[in-house]
């Protein structure tokens, strides 16, 4: 199970204006590479400020122009699948003990504020409805959504649960001061699936 | 005594050749005439199955083999009597006998065991066409790796479960479980022996009450004799008859045996050889003699008959046609009894349903097997790798273990040809392990040849389970299966917007 981190901010991990960008102090990359989306999100040394590289399919805001073939209607016999075969950082961000400035995580997001997190000691609080997981990389991974939920504790919305988003996220929070090396953040995603098991 | 009884075998098989012999049990048609409309009876609990587990979408009418599934039942109930009868004479079971003696005159096998082990000299006279036979077909029918031979497979176990239906039939003919042998030949146009049930209900096929009696399943759950250890025995017998206790015999947890043997005269056993029916079961000593019944005759004509008739009201035996004179003379003690075509539509009104029943009770115990499955797609490089088949054991009351589950599928290659000669077949198996009513297994199937996502859609996927189910050794169960539905896919096959609109962000707080 990875490291719980407790983030106070109430920025949220992201904003909604699609239109921000980073600050002149690093780079950021998303390539295809070999069946492979290949995600970098590089801080130079040198600098504090926060930096940022989401993927994402799914959000109802700015006018639901994103919102894909989202959102999707999830049954007890539902499945995430999925195969990440890197999701790390070069060296981990100078952080206060219990917690961390650097974040990387796979993101299912759920009508009600539910939501299903997964990473590799990269985690970000995001409140008591979301689920916490740990995976192996570079296996395909296979997950009931219901039974996770069941697993945690949280209790399926009355009306049912709906996936409204996806992502994938790489963010490397403010520092104190001016950080002495480069982070470098890199997430090697093979596959995602969203499989309704059929039951006959 | 052996070689007497080899050598008239030789010689009813020449002369069987030479001549027609119309019945040695109930007349192939008799038996086509009665698989087919208890198919039609059973028609919407058998398709039902047979889609499901077949993957069909005709269920009984589905083409197989050159014919449709009601088709090869239909001739099955005439190819048990093939080649020219010599089958027949297994079709005999005495329910009084061990049944390893219980056979025709202690000699051939008993229909029961017949059903379950025809050996080899049976398989050398038409074939093998037992149970086991059934059961093995239905397994490689649903494990077999090309569409020719699954549907042969499954056209033999058809077959076989028609022919067991021919059994099951015949064991309502009480000449069959009082082992009272009867041949009635046509030589070229002129018939020879005496007319008999089995003649009579051919000729009035189109008035006899084809309306299943009542049948408990519960009769399965007795224990056979380890010579015919599959409980469909218990629809033949179920060794609680015993001679001594008639009333047990006209229960539905009774083997049919059990029931025609106690109740019913054959024509050669008319108060005689067997413990019932005795004088005592019927009106005998209360005929009031000197009143006839007026009834018509078979030639048409008024004729006065004196009937014995069980307690309860069915004729059993009339006075036979010269018995008239005794009448007159009041010898009536001396007269011989008979059966008529009065007695023979009592007897079919209750032994054909019966048969109807039970031989709906065999193919309901044959397609028994019940299994939820969920089936969810494990894909790896945009190919089908793995299948996880949750599998949930159905069948009520019944544990299913000690077998071996099949996944078997196939799948069109792109550009394949479409009448399927190229598509690709591959099986993989897993421990069934034990599973209750109610249990479930998670299996992960390895597909050898993963399937490419663009022939998804072609898949298709039959599970296979060998085992023991019960009290049945080798039972097979089939279901066939279809893909989960694939909500949301992103491979990065096709660029970074390709599949999907990705959007990123990058945003600085």
């Amino acid at each position: 199970m990875g490291q719980w981190v407790y983030w106070e901010s109430s920025l949220g991990h992201t904003g909604i204006n699609l239109l921000g960008q980073n600050p002149d102090n690093g780079a950021t990359s998303n390539v295809i590479q070999d069946g492979y989306l290949i995600k970098e999100n590089i801080r130079y040394a040198g600098y504090k400020s926060a930096r940022v590289n989401e993927s994402y399919v799914g959000y109802d805001v700015t006018g639901n122009q994103f919102l894909d073939i989202l959102p999707i209607s999830i049954t007890p016999e539902t499945y995430i699948q999925f195969k990440i075969d890197e999701m790390g950082i070069n060296e981990k961000t100078p952080a206060p003990p219990r917690y961390t400035n650097d974040w990387q995580y796979l993101m299912l997001t759920f009508n009600e504020g539910l939501g299903i997190q997964y990473s590799l000691n990269q985690f970000i609080y995001l409140g008591p409805k979301v689920v916490y997981l740990t995976f192996d990389p570079k296996l395909i991974i296979m997950d009931n959504l219901y039974n996770l939920f069941e697993k945690a504790g949280i209790s399926i919305p009355p009306g049912g649960l709906i996936l409204r988003n996806i992502a994938f996220v790489q963010q490397l929070s403010i520092l104190d001061t001016n950080s002495t090396v480069e982070h470098r953040q890199r997430m090697k995603i093979d596959s995602l699936r969203i499989i309704e098991g059929k039951s006959q | 005594m052996k070689k007497f009884y080899i050598l008239a075998l030789s010689l009813f098989f020449f002369f069987s050749l030479l001549f027609y012999i119309e019945s040695f049990g109930l007349e192939k048609g008799t038996h086509a005439y009665l698989n087919r409309k208890i198919i039609e009876q059973n028609k919407i609990s058998l398709n039902t199955y047979i889609n499901s587990a077949l993957g069909f979408l005709n269920g009984v009418e589905e083409i197989i083999n050159g014919k449709e599934v009601i088709v090869w039942f239909q001739e099955a109930g005439r190819q048990e009597d093939e080649p020219a009868y010599t089958r027949s004479f297994n079709h005999f079971h005495d329910p009084l006998q061990p049944w390893d003696l219980a056979g025709f005159n202690k000699i051939f096998k008993s229909s029961l065991v017949w059903a379950q082990d025809q050996g080899m000299v049976g398989s050398l006279l038409g074939g093998d066409w037992s149970w086991k036979r059934a059961r093995d077909s239905f397994y490689k029918g649903l494990t077999s790796l090309d569409k020719a031979s699954r549907e042969k497979h499954f056209s033999d176990a058809f077959r076989a479960l028609g022919q067991i239906m021919h059994l099951i039939q015949d064991a309502s003919v009480p000449a069959h479980v009082r082992n009272d042998p009867h041949i009635y030949i046509d030589l070229f146009g002129r018939k020879i022996g005496k007319y008999h049930y089995e003649s009579w209900v051919q000729d009035n096929l189109a008035k006899i009450n084809l309306s299943p009696a009542s049948f408990d399943k519960s009769i399965f759950t007795f224990t056979p004799d380890s010579l015919a250890p599959i409980p469909i025995a218990n629809l033949f017998d179920t060794n609680q008859y015993d001679g001594t206790n008639l009333g047990i015999t006209t229960g539905s947890m009774i083997g049919i045996t059990e029931y025609t043997n106690a109740n019913f005269f054959s024509e050669g056993t008319v108060f005689k050889n067997y413990p019932h029916p005795t004088y005592l079961d019927t009106n005998y000593f209360s005929i009031d003699w000197k009143n006839p019944e007026v009834i018509d005759g078979e030639d048409g004509k008024q004729d006065r008959r004196i009937y014995i008739k069980k307690l309860e009201g069915e004729r059993l035996a009339s006075l036979s046609y010269i018995s008239y004179d005794c009448i007159q003379k009041g010898s009536y003690e001396s007269c011989p009894l008979v059966l008529d075509g009065k007695v023979y539509e009592e007897y079919a009104s209750k032994l054909i349903p019966r048969a109807v029943s039970y031989s709906a009770g065999l193919l309901d115990y044959f397609f028994r097997g019940k299994l939820q499955v969920t089936s969810i797609p494990i894909f790896y490089k945009n190919r089908l790798l793995y299948l996880r088949v949750k599998i949930k054991n159905l069948t009520p009351n019944e544990t299913l273990r000690d077998g071996v589950f099949t996944l078997t599928y196939s799948f069109r290659p792109k550009d394949g040809n479409p009448n399927g000669s190229q598509d690709i077949w591959e099986q993989d198996s897993s421990p069934s392990g034990t599973l209750v009513e109610g249990e479930e297994v998670v299996i992960d199937f390895f597909l050898f040849s993963p399937i490419p996502r663009e022939s998804y859609a072609s898949a298709k996927f039959t599970l296979a389970f060998k085992g023991t189910l019960g009290k049945e050794v080798g039972a097979v169960i089939g279901k066939s299966l279809s893909l989960g539905e694939i909500k949301f896919e992103e491979e990065w096959d096709n660029g970074f917007t390709g599949n999907h609109r990705w959007v990123i962000q990058g945003l600085t707080f």
